[in-house]
């Protein structure tokens, strides 16, 4: 059919041809299909790592209810996020969220607080303020055994000292004598048994910021 | 010269002549002609039309409605990220924040917190809370008479411009995506950690949940919805801003425009878009 000369020309055009076919099956079966979408990479884990769950709540989440709060919080420590000190707040929000819906207009809520009341305020105070080598001059600092003796608390063995004599949301403040009790609700629709908090706080809060 | 152009009856000529066996001088090779002409007609073609059907198969698959990049106030967004060192207070709020808004397993960090002790006796020593719980509090004090002076600084994910992380993947698992954030692809990564020894940061590292490399994200699921990430949220001290460095009215530009920026190894040329303030010549 061919001479000697064309057939091998032939044959090495086939090769050619086969190889290229080969390249390109195999590079479409491991090539994920969104790669090179919008640069050299697989364009749908932008997606995905967009769509990641937010586990942390913001303070926006916080102040959407809690609207006086802004407010409340002292200058000093108007930084401070609320998880801070009060712990994850999406089991508070979601029970929320199912009270609203069931709640009648003008009733009062009831929503789970539990977890949210620290039950080691101590530990979250010194947490930021006990001293030590590398934090600055300027930020108030103590140590824990020398202010209790400088001070002499009611009761400092408890895990709450603390607000014997200072308010955590502002304190710059001297504590009122029903501190602690006192609910920041902000709407009256958010306001809730103020007894049900402590009562149901549990004890791995403490230590969870 | 063949015969039939010599004088006399052509005819005669030319079939007395031995016919070569050449190109379409018959009827029996022009039969070959159109038979080989038919079978590579249709291979080609059929070789031609699988490549882009393949192509068009594989594109129609997945429709991926996310975009890289966005255009707000008539600008691209770029991020950018600053660390003023001389406001943080080594609280670790930041690393447990990270830690609980990315899953990320104990004993590994995408950011943490190095203390910069200086002595008196002229030597530099660093440490760092390695059990991400409570921050330094729970290493053991330093005696301050011996210390000059001492500091913080968070690290993370520099986020550089020319990062040698996605240079050295061999799967382009690493990417940087049109804003500026440095992400890795957890499908497509086969865990060879060549990504983590490229790095010049340290902030690379083989999840030990997941086997893929891991890295801080700047928290690409909270910044895409308008959120802060986690370490910037939770910082009391506003030691890390983060923002958008295109916009000339946002936090961090005014703040990179008053201070005096430094990057962690310029002299690497990565281009790191995580800024500080406040470094000295032994941080690196």
């Amino acid at each position: 059919m061919f001479s000697r000369d064309t057939l091998h020309l032939w044959i090495l055009a086939g090769v050619l041809v086969l190889a290229a076919v080969g390249f390109m099956t195999v590079r479409n079966l491991t090539v994920p299909p969104s790669f090179g979408q919008f640069g050299h990479y697989r364009g749908a884990a932008l997606q995905t790592a967009a769509d990641k769950e937010r586990k942390l709540t913001t303070r926006g989440d916080c102040t959407a209810c809690h609207q006086t709060l802004k407010h409340e919080m002292g200058k000093s420590h108007e930084r401070v996020h609320c998880i801070e000190c009060h712990g994850q707040g999406k089991a508070h929000m979601t029970a929320c969220a199912v009270a609203k819906a069931a709640a009648k207009p003008g009733e009062n809520l009831i929503c789970d607080k539990s977890g949210l009341m620290p039950t080691n305020i101590r530990d979250i105070c010194l947490h930021c303020h006990q001293q030590m080598v590398g934090r600055n001059p300027k930020h108030p600092q103590i140590i824990f055994e020398e202010h209790m003796k400088d001070n002499d608390p009611k009761d400092p063995k408890s895990p709450m000292v603390c607000m014997q004599c200072h308010v955590p949301h502002d304190p710059s403040q001297e504590p009122s004598d029903d501190a602690g009790d006192k609910d920041d609700a902000a709407k009256p629709a958010d306001a809730a048994t103020p007894t049900a908090a402590p009562a149901a706080a549990t004890p791995e809060n403490g230590g969870d910021q | 010269m063949s015969c039939c152009d010599k004088k006399g009856p052509k005819d005669a000529c030319c079939e007395t002549q031995t016919q070569p066996k050449g190109f379409m001088d018959t009827a029996e090779s022009r039969r070959e002609f159109i038979w080989d002409a038919v079978k590579n007609f249709t291979f080609g073609a059929m070789t031609l039309t699988a490549i882009p059907l393949f192509i068009e198969k594989a594109d129609a698959e997945e429709v991926h409605t996310g975009k890289d990049g966005k255009e707000v106030k008539g600008h691209t967004v770029l991020f950018g990220y600053l660390v003023d060192t001389t406001k943080c207070i080594g609280c670790g709020g930041c690393m447990l924040a990270c830690k609980k808004e990315n899953d990320v397993p104990d004993g590994q960090f995408r950011t943490w917190v190095e203390r910069y002790v200086y002595y008196k006796d002229g030597s530099v020593h660093v440490d760092v809370n390695t059990k991400g719980t409570f921050a330094f509090t729970e290493l053991p004090p330093l005696d301050a008479k011996e210390v000059d002076k001492a500091f913080f600084v968070p690290k993370l994910c520099n986020h550089c411009v020319d990062t040698p992380c996605i240079q050295v993947c061999p799967v382009g698992a690493s990417y940087k995506t049109k804003e500026g954030v440095v992400l890795v692809d957890y499908e497509q990564c086969i865990g060879c950690a060549y990504c983590v020894q490229a790095c010049p940061f340290g902030t690379r590292f083989i999840n030990t949940k997941t086997q893929t490399a891991d890295k801080c994200t700047w928290c690409y699921h909270r910044i895409e919805h308008g959120e802060k990430p986690a370490c910037v949220d939770v910082c009391p001290t506003g030691t890390r801003t983060f923002g958008d460095i295109n916009d000339p009215e946002s936090e961090i530009s005014k703040a990179l425009a008053t201070n005096r920026i430094d990057v962690l190894k310029s002299y690497l040329g990565t281009r790191p878009k995580t800024r500080y303030i406040g470094l000295t010549a032994e941080v690196v």
